[in-house]
């Protein structure tokens, strides 16, 4: 394939990722047992890949019917220009949920799930709509020692 | 959950070989390809590796003065000055003597080159501790520098409400006449830190976490303070700092490293439980580094581990620990362990420990001079039951209490230590449910990590003495 085509190529194959999904990225996770009791509750978001070494915070907040979004938390991404604009591969990434889940707690009642939105935003949380990202695993686990 | 993933591996390997054929410009393709989202107008870093000076000598000891390093937005004019005329100093050398590796882009390429693809320190536990001693021998340069080896870099305490935004010192000339200035920033000078980067919620969570695994990762994976707040706020002042290769071309990433560096010293202080890693495979993380008259210099994590009485600095009282669970004395629970060699826990006890638990309160289970094996280093798991210690489930199954650590001192398996090993295990909810939930007295058992089950040896507990403590935690009347 000579250059030019397959940099064409390349280009429409990143084009549809970009809008390969609409809107903020939402999940519905399990609520780990006991999380009420739980001294730590954390998300765990695995096998998260980036488009490009953009810095970025990975914003999670709590989605309840009727009510504003909850921030739960979030992590910072610290930019890596060696992988210029390709894939970029994230370690898995941990955000302490447990204050904000626990003011929750009457809210989400005897829920044994709920949904959490994901979103990329800035270093003045204005959203980065145009990032594209995954994860392939998203989910709330009890930490601590118990 | 989208499909990008395999698209992109798919893609990744020979865009990559085809972008350095055609030379095109990251921020160039990243503006076409991924809808204006571009890097900052800097061309990629020289990151150079830190040259190869020959063998390094190993570092021995520092005799200096303790002495404290101090909230950046509080230091005095005459400190200030301190500061910027040893910065100054630092970058003069840029120019004045290039290949000086105590020179400021020296310095920052130090970053720079432990942070890329084969010598990677974040994301696992290399990450607290490189950093500690990074800022440690960029500290002592610093100090060479200004003629006075009592200077000590101070540190950005955003964890403080009221310094959230860069300190002052930092922006004050908001221009290069100021040597701790950089004018890639995104954050101005009147921004502050999200609340939600490094308030309570985020400071309490990381000085929380009950392991080490947990606050600063392991051999493979990072710890949960790494993300936020430290990431979080590379990513907020933005510009240089927002990138592993140019974040230490900013004065201020010292002043944030230095305080997420007190974040684990305050982390340490948290809980006697709260300890580091004792693997070999830690302690013996080596790495190189130029020291105040250039000579090549190798450390190892073991040599950083207690910055007060080893790197000869301290920090300031933690607003945050004072903000922990605000715990009423511990009140000791005896047990009639030393007649019976076995725990009763049930009625009264076990029903007051639960429900201080639930409040918020702490509840230990004490072994004193606990007798282990000594013949080789060993983990060993503490169970409540010998049946839960055969079954040998790990963290978070039921019956599991805790970890009793053997190191040995060294490879000829000698164990110097003539010391009574006293074990103190936090326990949860589910660990008080599990000693309170075996038919007649507890019969604690220990059973080495990490064998077969068919060489597993469960392992009776023999301690001196066995007992319970509780802390009520102290609530505001209403």
């Amino acid at each position: 394939m000579g250059r030019i085509s397959w940099l064409t190529s390349v280009m429409i194959l990143a084009a549809l990722t970009v809008h390969a999904e609409e809107g903020p990225h939402r999940f519905s996770v399990d609520l780990p047992t006991g999380w009420q009791q739980a001294s730590h509750v954390r998300l765990v978001l695995e096998g998260m890949t980036v488009a490009g070494g953009l810095p970025f915070k990975l914003q999670a907040a709590a989605i309840i019917e009727g009510a504003e979004p909850v921030i739960l938390g979030s992590a910072g991404i610290v930019g890596d220009r060696s992988v210029g604009s390709a894939p970029r591969r994230l370690p898995t990434l941990l955000i302490d949920v447990t204050r904000p889940l626990g003011s929750l707690a009457d809210r989400l009642g005897t829920q044994t799930a709920m949904t959490i939105r994901l979103d990329p935003v800035d270093g003045r949380n204005a959203p980065l709509k145009e990032l594209d990202w995954s994860v392939q695993s998203v989910r709330l686990e009890r930490g601590g020692r118990n | 959950m989208s499909n990008l993933d395999d698209r992109m591996r798919a893609i990744m390997p020979s865009r990559r070989s085809f972008l350095h054929r055609i030379g095109l410009s990251v921020g160039a393709l990243g503006a076409g390809l991924f809808g204006g989202l571009t890097l900052p107008e800097s061309v990629l870093a020289v990151c150079e590796p830190p040259g190869n000076p020959g063998t390094a000598k190993p570092w021995r000891k520092d005799c200096r003065m303790i002495l404290p390093r101090r909230p950046a937005s509080t230091l005095s004019a005459s400190e200030i000055t301190q500061l910027k005329d040893a910065y100054k100093a630092m970058r003069a050398l840029d120019t004045s003597a290039p290949n000086d590796p105590r020179g400021f882009l020296r310095q920052a390429n130090v970053h720079c080159w432990y942070c890329g693809e084969g010598t990677q320190v974040h994301f696992t536990w290399q990450f607290f501790v490189w950093h500690r001693a990074y800022l440690y021998f960029h500290e002592r340069i610093l100090g060479k520098l200004i003629g006075d080896m009592n200077f000590r870099l101070p540190y950005w305490d955003w964890d403080t409400p009221s310094h959230r935004k860069l300190p002052g010192a930092y922006t004050d000339p908001n221009d290069n006449s100021n040597p701790l200035w950089n004018g890639s920033r995104v954050m101005d000078p009147t921004d502050e830190i999200p609340e939600e980067d490094v308030g309570e919620d985020v400071m309490e969570a990381a000085l929380t976490a009950d392991t080490f695994t947990e606050f600063g990762g392991t051999a493979s994976g990072s710890g949960i303070p790494e993300g936020t707040p430290h990431g979080a706020v590379h990513v907020d002042v933005g510009g240089d700092m927002g990138f592993f290769d140019s974040a230490g071309k900013d004065p201020v990433f010292y002043a944030h490293h230095a305080n997420v560096d007190k974040m684990w010293s305050d982390w340490n202080k948290a809980s006697s439980i709260h300890t580091n890693p004792t693997a070999t495979a830690f302690l013996n993380l080596t790495w190189n580094f130029y020291d105040e008259n250039k000579v090549w210099r190798s450390i190892k994590a073991s040599q950083v581990l207690t910055h007060d009485t080893q790197l000869r600095y301290t920090y300031g009282p933690s607003k945050f620990l004072e903000q922990l669970p605000c715990l009423l004395d511990w009140f000791p629970i005896k047990t009639d362990w030393r007649i019976s060699q076995t725990l009763k826990f049930a009625g009264q006890t076990r029903a007051k420990m639960m429900k201080v638990v639930e409040q918020g309160g702490r509840a230990r289970l004490h072994l004193n001079e606990l007798a282990v094996p000594t013949d080789k280093s060993a983990v060993y798991r503490l169970y409540a039951t010998p049946e839960a210690a055969k079954a040998d489930e790990g963290p978070g199954s039921k019956g599991y209490l805790g970890t009793v650590p053997v190191v040995l001192n060294d490879r000829e398996r000698r164990h110097l230590s003539k010391n009574a090993r006293n074990i103190a295990v936090r326990l949860s909810t589910a660990k008080l449910e599990a000693l309170s939930g075996t038919v007649g007295p507890v019969r604690l058992a220990l059973v080495e990590r990490g064998v077969k089950p068919e060489a597993r040896k469960v392992i009776p507990v023999r301690a001196k003495d066995v007992s319970l403590s509780l802390a009520e935690v102290e609530r505001e009347e209403r």
